[in-house]
């Protein structure tokens, strides 16, 4: 970002935001519910994006359980 | 200290339940000691205080572990939401949101983006959708709906800090944007700017498919 302006790159990744908007989504305490078996499942085949999208697409678009995904996912790795 | 969930369960409930607290406290440290060893400056008097608070809200929600997944990993992402929520108030705590979402930060969108690889075809939708996001983020969203954007979408501000200095919640935010999303989906659509159109003008390989999964570019799109 310069002089208070999204750059390009940001503009894309804004639009991708946008554009992938469903009319339903989860908020953060209906993901959490379900983070442990998307995670569990995304160790066991690779990715849980298609089985349990309407977490995947709250991932997308929420920073905060994105982070805490991304620390379960680790922590169930390195110490399962 | 291996246990099934059913043990687990059994155990934190009946006459076991000095040892399996015990255990289930190493294992909460273990794992925050992980999570959090990209975080910065974190002591072990902090990780200790994440598992105490972490236990005080397993322990009573024991009747709502559905047994999908392992018990351990139902005990960690709790323990890691706590853990994280809370290295998220120190960070913004000193911040405020007034000061941080002044009149002019509404005013984000470019009215061009300097984009090399675009033709003159593609750079005139490119104005025409930086001109329908700035017209809809002005008269189309709510005054509480453009400052929790410029907090997160400009600013990276943790969407449970702005809740808070918001006088509301983390879901609630989360809603209150993902309908402000749908004003700038719907703003665009009304303009006839299809999402295929705008894709393909920015350039944006990604399939974007709305209500059947979705799409990032890299990493770190948000609300």
């Amino acid at each position: 970002m310069s002089n208070g302006k999204l750059g390009l790159l940001e503009v894309k990744r804004w639009l991708v935001d946008v554009l992938s908007t469903r009319t339903h989504e989860l908020d953060c305490d209906e993901c959490l519910d379900q983070l442990d078996l998307y995670v569990e499942i995304t160790l066991s085949v690779g990715s849980a994006a298609e089985a349990m999208s309407s977490v995947q697409c709250h991932l997308d678009h929420c920073q905060c359980c994105r982070e805490e995904y991304e620390a379960l996912l680790t922590v169930v790795r390195v110490l399962r | 200290m291996e246990r099934t969930n059913e043990e687990w369960l059994q155990a934190l409930r009946g006459q076991g339940r000095a040892a399996a607290l015990t255990d289930l406290h190493s294992l909460l440290l273990r794992g925050l000691r992980v999570a959090l060893r990209s975080k910065g400056r974190i002591t072990e008097a902090d990780v200790e205080d994440f598992v105490q608070d972490a236990l005080l809200r397993i322990l009573p929600a024991l009747d709502t572990f559905r047994g999908e997944a392992r018990f351990t990993t139902w005990a960690y992402k709790i323990a890691i939401r706590v853990a994280l929520s809370e290295l998220r108030r120190r960070r913004w705590r000193d911040v405020s949101l007034d000061q941080m979402t002044t009149a002019s930060d509404s005013d984000f969108v470019p009215d061009t983006v300097a984009d090399p690889d675009a033709s003159p075809e593609q750079q005139a939708i490119q104005q025409a959708v930086l001109q329908t996001l700035r017209e809809a983020i002005a008269s189309d969203l709510t005054p509480k709906q453009r400052q929790a954007l410029v907090a997160v979408r400009v600013h990276g501000m943790a969407l449970e800090e702005v809740a808070q200095r918001m006088g509301t919640n983390r879901n609630a935010l989360y809603k209150l944007l993902h309908d402000a999303r749908k004003r700038l989906q719907r703003a665009l659509q009304e303009r006839g700017l299809p999402s295929e159109d705008v894709l393909s003008a920015f350039g944006i390989a990604a399939q974007v498919r709305p209500d059947a999964g979705s799409a990032s570019i890299g990493k770190g799109t948000q609300t």
